[in-house]
């Protein structure tokens, strides 16, 4: 059962398979694959390496119970403010991928 | 619906506890989430926040609930099988699903937000809502 898993939202698009190679970095352990910077980029399901490029602005804490995890409550509005300038970075890219960078979330298995 | 072990929850409400006694039977409202008695009237609104029906004791809960109305509700089984079923991707677009999305009960949701003294929102909380034992 799936309950090893969170929730993040941001700011950002999901990188295309065409585009891994200039965005993202080879594993070192295993050039098949690629690896996230935690910066800009990320990976969010394990399952089938879905990468975004942008920014996670809020994550709940990974849960390996359901009885871990947060108990508060997020206010979205608040929770999805980014810097402008990191904003207009991530549109730059999006529109270099032809992409559209939104505000997301993506459920994440760990 | 039993058995929802892990549900995020998208609302448009506001946030309250079990010592509201608009929304809580005064004599229950020392008692813990799983025993509290909501009012008739506004049991559709009221969502609890992290309740974990079966090994909740009083230090644990949130004792926090959300009134308002559920936009979209994430589970984590819809995770694992979305590489089973194209049409849900587990990536949600949050302007168009749950900022843009229909509501039903807006103004009476924001009434009850001023008779509360604040104001509702658009809000992200995690809900382990686990009936019957079930899980």
């Amino acid at each position: 059962m799936g309950i090893d898993s969170s929730i993040s939202i941001g700011y950002g698009f999901r990188i295309p398979e065409s585009y891994y190679h200039k965005l993202l970095r080879k594993d070192p352990e295993d050039d098949n694959y690629y690896i996230e910077d935690g910066h800009y980029t990320h990976e969010l399901f394990d399952a089938d390496s879905t990468f975004v490029y942008g920014k996670i602005l809020y994550s709940t804490e990974a849960r390996e119970y359901a009885w871990d995890g947060n108990r508060e409550v997020v206010d979205l509005k608040k929770a999805l403010k980014i810097n402008h300038m990191q904003k207009k970075k991530i549109d730059r890219m999006a529109a270099k991928c032809r992409a559209k960078a939104i505000y997301f979330a993506a459920g994440t298995i760990y | 619906m039993a058995g929802i072990v892990a549900n995020y929850v998208f609302a448009y409400g506001f946030i309250t506890d079990i010592s509201n006694p608009r929304y809580f039977e005064e004599s229950t409202i020392d008692s813990d989430m799983a025993t509290v008695k909501i009012k008739k009237r506004h049991q559709k609104y009221l969502n609890e926040v992290g309740w974990f029906h079966f090994d909740t004791t009083l230090d644990e809960q949130s004792k926090l609930f959300v009134f308002g109305e559920r936009i979209l509700a994430v589970e984590d089984e819809s995770f694992w099988y979305m590489d089973e079923n194209p049409d849900h991707s587990g990536f949600y677009n949050i302007q168009n699903d749950v900022f843009n999305a229909k509501l039903k009960h807006a103004s009476f949701i924001d009434k009850e937000a001023e008779l509360n003294k604040t104001k509702a929102s658009f809000l992200l909380f995690m809900n382990d809502k686990c009936e019957n034992n079930s899980f």
